[in-house]
């Protein structure tokens, strides 16, 4: 503490505003460091309330986008295909960049897999236990079958399928919760180690940042120091589920098989959700085309292979 | 040569030509270096317009696509948060009351704040559509929605019986057109009160900040206690153990581990719900922290502290 640079004000640590909550399949942890300057001193209730209204963005894109669940929106569009269904802004916008990551990436990312995914059982609704079956025709499809009318908001499935937005819609959510939040300089938002920081930590450093060792539990394979960037990894460690000892929860879109070519992918990024799109792209593509894609993104990133080879971008912010 | 080194000799080429046209009155008054100016401005344009659309044509071959992709996905965020908590609550349904209570006080204020936020992208257009108005119109689409839902669910296969009832959802929502950048919907009224009191320009407003406080409390809000609950996946089952203090997850333990794997594997995992900080670093990415059952069992515990 006692090194606190000048411009970033020294904080106990019992000042910190932290909270977690269950949601979206993993926990979710919002951490607010330092009051706001401009701010009244006897107004703590402001980070509260500012980090209750961050938590809602989660409750919301959560509602929009999830497959798991028959009422939400991203579910009645599967069942009117061919009918251009008005979205609302969070679905719209999560579908409209899901679409555009799958044409940059050549369907390597491709939001359509949402019903392979449920075939090969990531059918779990994580609070229930409940085991979602959708049935549907099992056509070959993807992101080309989808449409999109800007002017109207409409979106239009051309066949019977199932949008899994999973990758796009926790970065959506932590990126309007880093909005939210846009009036306190210095926050970090966690959301199952898909991660924004903002600012510096309590110390006033940079934001350190493992990244999950991919075979060794606990442990950290690197460290990244990082601000206001979003740091996103794709692992194929992460869920117990799949079918034999190397189902992962990413599939090849284009092959409709685990993606084996990498284990982990870090992904820093201006926000989570490109982050979490790219890092998921990136695992399909294996390291070579991977560390290609990073650099016409314009976004750092480091991939792991099957034999713990890496790979990363030349200006990977690694801290170790 | 990329679009952007296009664009930017484009605009060197022109920007020079405006200066020295500027430096020199006579030149200025010329009519023919004015129209050389704009043919060559013209020139330029179709440069970079044709080659954008052969650009187009070969994505792939693009060099240049990360910041549409950036750029994109900034838009994306501000377009819903823009588009606030009205319409997704619209869509999320059960929310509409709260929303309605989050109505901003005065419009003008919220635009000129629009202006003061360090995201300069939301434009305040002068028009306040009559927000409730839609909420109800699109909650009535939404109903449509679910019969036409439920329609579907008896005939089984055929999707024209369901076509229709959407086609008429669709008029209903085009005839109501959702405009995100409006003002009275382009800032959450509590975050508004955050921007003003935040500016140092105003600091009358920051009245309004108590309003702030009154938002509707979250979900995630417990009742303190100690709770245990069961989650389990394809390889086992757990127990887990929370205590709430204060509304919040004060701790969690593993009580019972009945999984394939050893618990081992994810013994840390009860200290990260409560605190994911570990003397090295601040967070860590891609943790295996949402092994399901845990997880599982966390919620279930929590479902029963509220």
């Amino acid at each position: 503490m006692a090194q606190s640079s000048p411009p970033y004000p020294k904080r106990a640590s019992n000042e910190l505003s932290r909270r977690t909550v269950p949601l979206m399949g993993t926990f979710v942890t919002i951490e607010v460091v330092g009051r706001d300057e401009h701010l009244p001193q006897d107004h703590p209730s402001d980070v509260n309330a500012a980090i209750d209204r961050a938590f809602e963005w989660f409750y919301r894109v959560e509602e929009c986008c999830t497959r798991f669940e028959p009422q939400s929106e991203v579910m009645q569009l599967t069942l009117h295909p061919g009918v251009a269904v008005p979205a609302s802004a969070i679905l719209f916008e999560a579908v409209q960049f899901a679409l555009a990551v799958a044409r940059e990436t050549e369907g390597a990312f491709d939001p359509t897999v949402g019903h392979a995914m449920e075939t090969r059982g990531f059918n779990r609704e994580y609070r229930t236990g409940r085991i979602v079956r959708t049935q549907l025709a099992h056509d070959a499809v993807s992101y080309r079958d989808v449409r999109l009318d800007p002017a109207q908001k409409t979106i239009t499935l051309l066949r019977p399928l199932i949008l899994d937005l999973g990758a796009v819609a926790k970065g959506l959510a932590i990126d309007l919760a880093a909005r939210e939040l846009q009036a306190f300089e210095n926050f970090a938002i966690d959301a199952g180690g898909d991660l924004y920081l903002a600012g510096r930590n309590a110390k006033g450093e940079l934001w350190s940042i493992g990244i999950s060792h991919p075979r060794r539990p606990g442990e950290v394979l690197d460290t990244v120091s990082v601000s206001n960037r979003s740091v996103c990894t794709s692992g194929d460690y992460e869920r117990c589920v799949g079918d034999g000892p190397d189902g992962n929860h990413i599939l090849d879109p284009r092959s409709g098989v685990s993606a084996q070519s990498a284990v982990s992918v870090t992904v820093v990024a201006p926000t989570a959700m490109m982050g979490d799109a790219i890092s998921t792209a990136a695992f399909v593509l294996g390291p070579t085309e991977g560390i290609r894609l990073f650099e016409r993104m314009g976004v750092e990133g480091l991939i792991v292979t099957p034999s713990l080879e890496r790979f990363a971008t030349k200006e990977f912010p690694s801290a170790g | 040569m990329s679009k952007l080194t296009w664009f930017l000799l484009g605009a060197a080429i022109i920007s020079s030509g405006a200066i020295a046209a500027a430096i020199h009155p006579q030149w200025g008054r010329s009519f023919d270096t004015v129209l050389l100016l704009v043919l060559l401005a013209a020139l330029l344009a179709v440069g970079i317009f044709t080659f954008r659309s052969r650009g187009a044509e070969r994505r792939s071959a693009s060099k240049n696509v990360s910041p549409a992709l950036a750029t994109l996905s900034s838009a994306a965020i501000l377009a819903v948060y823009a588009a606030g908590y009205h319409h997704t609550s619209a869509v999320a349904g059960g929310f509409s009351e709260q929303s309605n209570r989050r109505k901003p006080p005065v419009v003008s204020e919220s635009a000129a704040l629009a202006s003061a936020l360090p995201h300069q992208a939301i434009e305040p257009s002068v028009q306040n559509p009559p927000v409730p108005a839609i909420v109800t119109q699109h909650a009535k689409s939404r109903q449509k929605n679910r019969d036409a839902a439920s329609a579907y669910d008896r005939t089984g296969t055929d999707f024209a019986s369901s076509g229709s009832a959407s086609i008429e959802n669709a008029a209903a929502a085009s005839s109501a057109p959702q405009t995100p950048a409006s003002p009275d919907a382009s800032i959450s009224p509590a975050t508004a009160a955050l921007s003003v009191a935040a500016s140092e320009n105003n600091p009358n407003i920051q009245l309004s900040a108590p309003a702030t406080a009154a938002a509707p409390q979250p979900k995630a809000l417990y009742k303190d206690g100690t709770y245990s609950g069961w989650g389990s996946c394809r390889h086992g089952d757990i127990q887990a153990s929370v205590t709430v203090q204060d509304g919040k997850i004060a701790s969690v333990a593993i009580t019972q581990c009945l999984t394939r794997y050893s618990c081992s594997w994810i013994a840390d995992l009860p200290n990260q719900v409560v605190k994911r900080q570990s003397p090295e670093v601040d967070y860590v990415s891609g943790a295996s922290q949402s092994t399901d059952a845990f997880y599982g069992a966390v919620v279930s515990a929590l479902s029963k502290a509220r």
